[in-house]
């Protein structure tokens, strides 16, 4: 094979010249992947390149034949060739499968070069992935934004005709004035001499009037008709006439902010027919027009805010969708896990800034190290992931990790301080056809803690002796069955507290066991193996009672705090399950009102009507219900409002990436807006800075549950804490001042 | 053995509102709920009959129109019928209606269009009223609920575009 042929095949670029009697001529003398393809899409089976040993020819109509979108493509193709002129034209990117099913991502264009008349079709499987990822990424949000607007929507034109009937009815002013006050769409309700009957604190808050008498402001309606005018010219008239509208426009709060407004607009008529009232519900949706791309800077998303690479949720989406293609026989994927060294020194010693600028350098000095093609990815912190494709031996990743930590530790000034920087790196690397993006994951996870391990500044492929290092999930599962037996588990208590009145909280029970040998274990390392051996079910079954216990013990000595338990899907669905919750409420005589149980999306997966009758049955006997993980699972946004349940606990990873992050700020302001619409109370969970805390409050958050205020802890000390509350509160220091850490 | 003739047709509408779905269920009999889009286009094969011909239809699956992709009308030229898929759930999607059924009578003023109205088996999220439906109409647009997930009226859906398709050559031919 010539250099340039072996370049072009390199490149996935399959090369024609078009000859006199219109056939393509293959310019290399050949080109694998294509001649593999066009034969697997020939109606007949002759191979292609029969009795031509140096090259391909292929006749129109055969090429016509295999690739229908070429034979569209011609048309335009055509016309570059009739005019030397024109450069050349692009056919966008169509897909073709091969017979074992494997899709080739193709492009092609047209051109003249020395006027010969070419046809390149490029194959650009190598990179596809990627941009397929961050197109169906940007799909996912558009979508689950989608369907958050339209909960929200519909939500507001409710409200919007309750008060209408309320007003029809005669209802009193102050009575409709008494149930939106609380509400979290903005409610005004003016005369049409624009005299303001109702106005509730959440448009105030919209419009951010500091000053309660600000007359200028008295009737927004005015205001609202003239910003929107401009999109809407009809709106006068639809007002003037009397009938209902709806919108969405740029408005101004009263420090000339530009807010988007979406905004419904109903008259009620009095009995001669005149307009008594403007009924006017307005909602900020300020952050969900940026995820809808209107403002498309940030649209595909994904991307850590400090090093712009891709993030976790992006890299994860990433691995799983190559995971959905067999991977070509021979080559294999590698991954390099990167952790650096005492990266939390540098952050505690500089300060944040400089961590981050630390973490910007490096982040660029890997992508500098890597090709074009490799995915580099942050995980958060100083972890950072680089996937390899298409390798065929080991060797090219020691090569690609040789570099990575040659340039990782070259000097780099830090607030004028020169400093070195060493990394750990662990390799894994898959050469089966189908990838698993989990064992990946943990591979090079393993091979970097060896790596950590045996000295640091180094880099270590994945072997399975790492394995025992760790204990293994079979000898956990034997070691578990004997911790149930002999009680080996503690529960400790996190406080959850309420944002509006700090006097109030809850608790939610969290299962530590205590391992002979490795002491203090958290849920992570042992409720998984439970939940798949079905040990979950005694074990559950324990929690459930000893949180009862603990509650009614709590209750006696004057100490009612309502208990949160977390059930699993497998628990909860258990047939025997409402009996052993009666069962622990009747023997410990904890009160079923100040009992919540946690249950996640997951329960409602199948069977959901059975769940609900359940979840119904159960609040009967007055314990409230707390639905986990909100806003993972996707699917229960449609049936939120079927679903028998007081809290929603919003998923700690949208919690993480507040309040730098527009889609998850964007998701956790109107899953808020959307739970308190429905009248369920919001939880956040995983709240570690005062970031977090001051956003969560500012859209109203319920609930704050997190190390910022409190970590897990043992009942005692729950108690001593308690106690220091409750004299707090006794001595009124409490009340206006909602500044928990000093606790 | 009967007349062969080659007929394209393109599935055109929003993202995510299961083109890709209905001619996985049309051609191969194979729903997933798993959401993979589709970038630029992927054209399947399937021959129907028709009277005493056989219509190797040629679908042309294009990619969902969004705030960052719209739709490429090259692709449209020489289709003689339509399917334009809209989401019975997605109330965004059918707001898309009105502009590509412009975008359709520029470029393609004589092939047939059928409105899908997709996804019907999902019940409790349907959010497609008769007014709205009555709106895509009048957009000159005979509409059918479809369901890739169930089936329900996808063979029909395509048979009746093939249909109009066939009066509309015969017109124009005579
Ligand atoms: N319940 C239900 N789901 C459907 C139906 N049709 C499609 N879906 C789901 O809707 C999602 C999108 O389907 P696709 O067929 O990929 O949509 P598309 O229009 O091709 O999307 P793009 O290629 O991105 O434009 C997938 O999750 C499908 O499983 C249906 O009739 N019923
Ligand atoms: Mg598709």
């Amino acid at each position: 094979m010539s250099i340039l042929g072996g370049i072009l095949e390199e490149l996935g670029v399959a090369a024609f010249v078009r000859l006199d009697d219109q056939s393509f001529k293959l310019l290399s003398n050949h080109c694998l992947w294509f001649s593999n393809l066009y034969n697997a899409l020939r109606a007949d089976s002759k191979p292609a390149s029969e009795g031509e040993e140096d090259s391909l020819v292929i006749a129109e109509q055969d090429f016509c034949q295999a690739f229908p979108f070429i034979e569209h493509f011609l048309i335009d193709a055509q016309t570059v060739w009739d005019n030397p002129g024109r450069g050349s034209v692009n056919s966008g990117i169509w897909t073709e499968t091969d017979l074992d099913g494997n899709e080739y991502p193709l492009e092609a264009r047209a051109c003249h070069i020395q006027s010969q008349l070419i046809l390149l079709i490029e194959n650009h499987s190598s990179t596809f992935g990627h941009q397929h990822a961050v197109y169906q990424k940007a799909r996912n949000i558009a979508l689950l934004n989608e369907k958050l607007v339209s909960e929200l929507n519909q939500r507001q034109r409710e409200l919007q005709s309750e008060i209408e009937r309320h007003l029809m009815q005669d209802a009193t002013l102050q009575g409709i004035a008494d149930a939106v006050s609380g509400h979290t769409s903005g409610v005004m309700v003016c005369q049409p001499n624009g005299k303001v009957a109702i106005k509730n604190k959440a448009l105030v808050d919209i419009y951010k009037v500091t000053n309660g008498n600000d007359l200028r402001r008295a009737s927004l309606l005015e205001q609202w008709m003239t910003e929107a005018e401009e999109q809407y010219p009809e709106l006068k008239r639809i007002i003037e006439t009397g009938s209902y509208w709806e919108g969405e426009f740029e408005s101004s709060d009263s420090s000339e902010n530009r807010r988007w407004v979406r905004l419904t607009i109903g008259p009620v008529k009095d009995k001669s027919g005149t307009v008594a009232y403007y009924v006017c519900v307005a909602n900020d949706i300020t952050d969900l027009r940026s995820v809808e791309g209107f403002d498309a800077e940030h649209g595909a998303g994904g991307y850590d805010f400090t090093t712009r690479l891709p993030n976790r949720r992006h890299f994860w989406q990433h691995i799983h969708s190559l995971a959905k293609n067999d991977q070509p026989q021979g080559r294999g994927t590698g991954l390099l896990y990167i952790d650096l060294d005492y990266f939390k020194r540098v952050n505690d010693d500089l300060g944040h800034q400089a961590g981050d600028f630390l973490l910007s350098a490096i982040a660029s000095r890997i992508s500098r190290n890597v090709k074009h093609n490799d995915f580099v990815g942050h995980l958060g912190g100083d972890e950072f992931v680089v996937l390899v494709r298409s390798i065929e031996s080991d060797a090219q990743l020691t090569a690609v990790a040789s570099r990575l930590l040659g340039s990782i530790h070259e000097p780099i000034s830090v607030d004028g301080q020169p400093m070195q920087i060493t990394a750990s790196i662990g390799i894994s690397t898959c050469y089966e056809s189908v990838i698993d993006p989990t064992l990946l994951v943990r591979q090079a996870d393993l091979a970097m803690y060896a790596a950590k391990e045996s000295g640091k500044g180094q880099s270590r492929f994945y072997d399975p002796s790492m394995e025992s290092s760790i204990p293994h999930n079979i000898q956990r599962e034997r070691e578990l069955v004997d911790a149930i037996s002999n009680q080996q588990f503690v529960l400790h208590l996190q406080p959850q507290v309420c944002v509006r009145d700090t006097k109030q909280f809850k608790a939610e029970a969290l299962v530590r066991w205590q391992h002979p040998q490795l002491g203090l274990l958290p849920p992570a390392d042992f409720i998984a193996i439970a939940e798949a051996s079905g040990l979950i079910i005694p074990l559950g079954n324990w929690v459930l009672m000893q949180a009862c216990r603990i509650g009614a013990d709590l209750n006696h000595s004057g100490k009612p705090v309502c208990i949160a338990v977390n059930i699993s899907a497998k628990q909860l669905k258990h047939p025997d399950f409402y009996q052993t919750l009666e069962n622990c409420l009747e023997q410990t005589a904890f009160p079923a009102a100040l009992l919540e149980i946690e249950i996640t999306e997951s329960c409602f997966l199948e069977d959901m009507e059975s769940v609900i009758r359940l979840l119904e049955k159960i609040r009967l006997l007055g314990v409230t219900i707390s639905l986990d993980d909100f806003g993972t699972g996707f699917s229960s946004f449609n049936y939120l409002r079927q679903l028998p349940v007081d809290y929603l606990k919003i998923d700690r990873s949208f919690v993480k990436e507040l309040p730098e992050d527009r889609e998850s700020r964007a998701i956790t302001s109107s899953i808020i807006s959307l739970a308190h619409e429905l009248t369920i109370e919001v939880v956040a969970e995983g709240v570690e800075n005062s970031g977090q805390f001051n956003f969560l409050c500012g859209r109203n958050v319920n609930f704050i549950q997190g190390f910022l205020l409190f970590k897990p802890m043992p009942v005692e000390e729950f108690v001593r804490l308690f106690s220091l509350i409750e004299e707090l509160n006794g001595r009124n220091k409490w009340i206006d001042e909602p500044d928990f850490g000093t606790l | 053995m009967s007349r062969v003739v080659a007929k394209k047709i393109c599935m055109i509408g929003p993202f995510a509102v299961g083109k890709t779905s209905l001619v996985r269920r049309f051609v191969d009999s194979i729903f997933s709920d798993n959401y993979l889009t589709t970038i630029g286009v992927k054209i399947s094969k399937k021959i129907v009959p028709l009277a005493d011909t056989q219509v190797q239809l040629m679908i042309w699956d294009i990619e969902g129109v969004d705030v960052f992709t719209e739709l490429k009308t090259s692709y449209l030229r020489g289709a003689s019928g339509v399917l334009l898929v809209l989401d019975g759930t997605r109330p965004k999607s059918f707001e898309m209606a009105e502009e590509l059924v412009s975008l359709l009578r520029e470029h393609l003023p004589d092939a047939p269009v059928i409105g899908l109205l997709n996804k019907s088996d999902l019940s409790v999220e349907w959010k497609l009223g008769d007014l709205e439906i009555a709106a895509v109409e009048a957009l000159g647009v005979q509409t059918m609920m479809t369901s890739a997930k169930t089936g329900e009226n996808v063979e029909q859906a395509f048979m009746a575009l093939v249909e109009k398709m066939d009066a509309t050559a015969s017109v124009s031919a005579s």
